[in-house]
């Protein structure tokens, strides 16, 4: 079927076991993402963001301590039922991916050209020379000047923004469909950023990739996302197209959000509206809305029960008192 | 209004060995008006924190005149400088981090108080409550806790009683909110913003978030590889930049609004060139949509273009 979703979530769950007791990272989250569509994820810290994503691909699992449920359909193909290195297989060839810290990310002791390469051999069967030459190629796309020497040099030679640059390059090497950035520049100066976020919308566009940008930063994802999906302490309590969330949100967390933000437009010494309180310790779930001990609309229902997802057309909220909904 | 704090050809290097320095911060000249809250702006390299370091003389500035409500800084050592350390405080950017861990929340509080000599328990323990109260800290729950059990946005709530309980008059905020989430940014700026009017604060207020800088300012001076580039009140700044590497800052902010159409910086492509080898002239021209040849071979000096509103340009883009 041609409209199917090119990668399919259904109910994924983490959990893992602490000294106080199991703690619900992610907790029933379910999505899609068409070909050619960048999702943003936008969420705090602890809201379960980049360990969804990261379960999705088998980088948070058994080996790393963790229970993880639920289904992962990438073109129809059942992430979960992969061995180990079917899975590495998939992660070369079809999924990219991009992480904050690009020194982190790197291999400090193997050349840059090298680094880019490896992929190359190992997923698209190239020889040392052809992939080197690639590797150059690649470089010059991701917008570094003098790809040649520096394909011969090590991260430590580069700046932040150019390893990111390097990150990408080994991202795409093997034109992968889909595209994971987990707060890609949230390590770099703000004129840096820019660049990159420039660049990977770029090479999402031209490659027509799907892409994950998972990220904090509402302005982010404001200006880079056809999706949006808000997650709030491991659970995803709204979902919709990037103009409705700005401008129409119906989860009064993601109200609250925006309007806390300070803005460009507003005079100085503009009172900001403050979120009290602050988001809730995952090891000690109440029965109710994780939200409900900062929301301004709650009600005795929010403590007793978890709001199940309401779906509006193509847009979803997890919330008894949704704003500006219909009925 | 009067300068509370008047920094002049303030020079900061650091050795990195081989005989070469770190240039942080290079001949700034800059005051902070009694009451004032003065946002200083930068990204990482502009010299902006080496600026707030030298200015406490944590260490003493390599060149220039640190001169504090009377107090030449440069020049105090010791015991002499002590005794004005209670009127200069400073907030850092991992409240976590700047906070003892193995204290409890009541002694970090009271901390500043015994170092100043207010001897009495009883004194002590009547002003720590008090400033827990002001920046929202109930006494009672937290008194004997430590930090490890506070979240990030409470240790800044720690953080800045600490800095409150000498009665300070300018507080120099390095970053405070940058560590926190999005959802205790706005507590924590509305805190600042409260304690300025309730204890009649001057703020030195550092950070590389335009839209958080103008929220707080009074007035805001922008740096650039350890230099300024312009001074201006906040309103006319964010209005009319003068200098195009604070027009390439606010055209790059990501706005939270999709229909706000991305800026145009006009950087030259290119990375910022590093603090050991600044460019001649104006530091600014590798990445300057306007560099000329002058621009290599002059430095553009820091001169007033229209009344409060200082630039560094030869070809500022007002006035």
């Amino acid at each position: 079927m041609s409209d199917a979703p090119f990668l399919s979530v259904r109910d994924a769950r983490v959990g893992f076991a602490t000294a106080r007791g199991p703690l619900r990272a992610v907790d029933g989250v379910s999505f899609d993402l068409q070909a050619g569509r960048t999702l943003g994820i936008v969420g705090e810290s602890g809201s379960g963001k980049s360990v969804l994503v990261r379960s999705l691909i088998g980088l948070v699992g058994a080996a790393s301590g963790a229970e993880v449920a639920g289904q992962v359909l990438l073109d129809g193909r059942d992430l979960r039922s992969l061995s180990p290195a079917e899975l590495r297989g998939v992660l070369g060839r079809d999924i990219g991916i991009v992480f904050q810290d690009p020194m982190t990310s790197l291999n400090p002791v193997m050349k840059i050209g090298r680094q880019i390469g490896e992929g190359l051999r190992l997923n698209r069967g190239m020889d040392a020379a052809a992939a080197a030459r690639r590797a150059i190629e690649l470089l010059a796309e991701v917008g570094i000047p003098e790809p040649e020497r520096r394909a011969s040099q090590y991260p430590h030679e580069m700046s932040g923004g150019m390893r990111q640059r390097v990150a990408i390059a080994i991202a795409i090497a093997c034109e992968p469909r889909l595209l994971i950035a987990d707060e890609p520049t949230t390590a770099l100066d703000v004129t840096v950023q820019r660049q990159i976020l420039d660049l990977l919308q770029r090479e999402q566009r031209q490659r027509g990739m799907a892409m994950i940008l998972i990220t904090h930063d509402l302005g982010v994802a404001a200006g880079r996302a056809d999706d949006i999906m808000v997650m709030y302490a491991g659970r995803a309590v709204e979902m919709a197209t990037t103009r409705e969330i700005f401008r129409s949100p119906r989860m009064p967390y993601t109200e609250a959000l925006l309007r806390s933000l300070p803005r460009l437009s507003d005079p100085t010494h503009t009172r900001l509206s403050a979120i009290p309180g602050r988001p809730p310790d995952l090891a000690r779930r109440t029965g109710g809305c994780s939200f409900a001990p900062r929301c301004r609309y709650r009600d005795t229902r929010c403590d007793e029960a978890q709001p199940a997802e309401t779906r509006e057309g193509g847009r979803g909220y997890a919330c008894f008192h949704p704003i500006g909904a219909g009925a | 209004m009067s300068d509370l704090l008047n920094i002049t050809g303030l020079t900061v290097e650091y050795p990195v060995g081989g005989g070469r320095h770190v240039h942080a911060v290079s001949d700034v000249t800059l005051a902070v008006r009694q009451g004032e809250t003065l946002g200083l702006v930068g990204e990482s390299g502009s010299g902006k924190s080496s600026l707030a370091r030298a200015l406490l003389q944590l260490p003493p500035p390599k060149a220039g005149s640190v001169l504090f409500d009377g107090n030449e800084l440069t020049e105090m050592r010791g015991e002499a400088l002590r005794a004005v350390r209670p009127r200069l405080q400073m907030i850092f950017q991992d409240p976590i981090a700047s906070l003892n861990p193995r204290r409890r929340v009541a002694e970090i509080v009271a901390e500043p108080l015994v170092v100043s000599g207010v001897r009495d328990p009883a004194e002590r323990t009547r002003r720590v409550r008090a400033v827990m109260e002001a920046v929202g800290l109930d006494p009672d729950v937290v008194w004997t806790r430590r930090p490890h059990e506070f979240s990030g946005g409470q240790c800044q709530r720690i953080a800045i009683a600490r800095a409150l309980v000498l009665e300070p008059k300018l507080i120099v905020c390095d970053e405070p909110v940058s560590a926190l989430d999005v959802s205790i940014r706005a507590q924590i700026l509305n805190l600042l913003d409260d304690m300025k009017a309730r204890f009649g604060l001057t703020l030195l207020f550092i950070a590389h978030d335009l839209a958080v800088v103008k929220s707080v300012s009074d007035r805001v001076a922008v740096m650039y590889l350890g230099k300024l580039c312009e001074v201006a009140d906040s309103a006319s700044l964010f209005a009319t930049p003068a200098h195009p590497y604070t027009a390439a800052l606010m055209a790059a902010i990501p706005e939270p609004d999709p229909d706000v159409p991305l800026g145009d910086t006009k950087l030259k492509p290119g990375d910022p060139p590093s603090p050991l080898n600044p460019p001649s002239g104006c530091r600014f021209r590798t990445r300057c949509p306007h560099g000329v040849d002058r621009c290599a071979t002059e430095v553009p000096l820091l001169r007033e273009i229209a009344p409060g509103r200082e630039v560094a340009c030869h070809f500022p883009l007002i006035g």
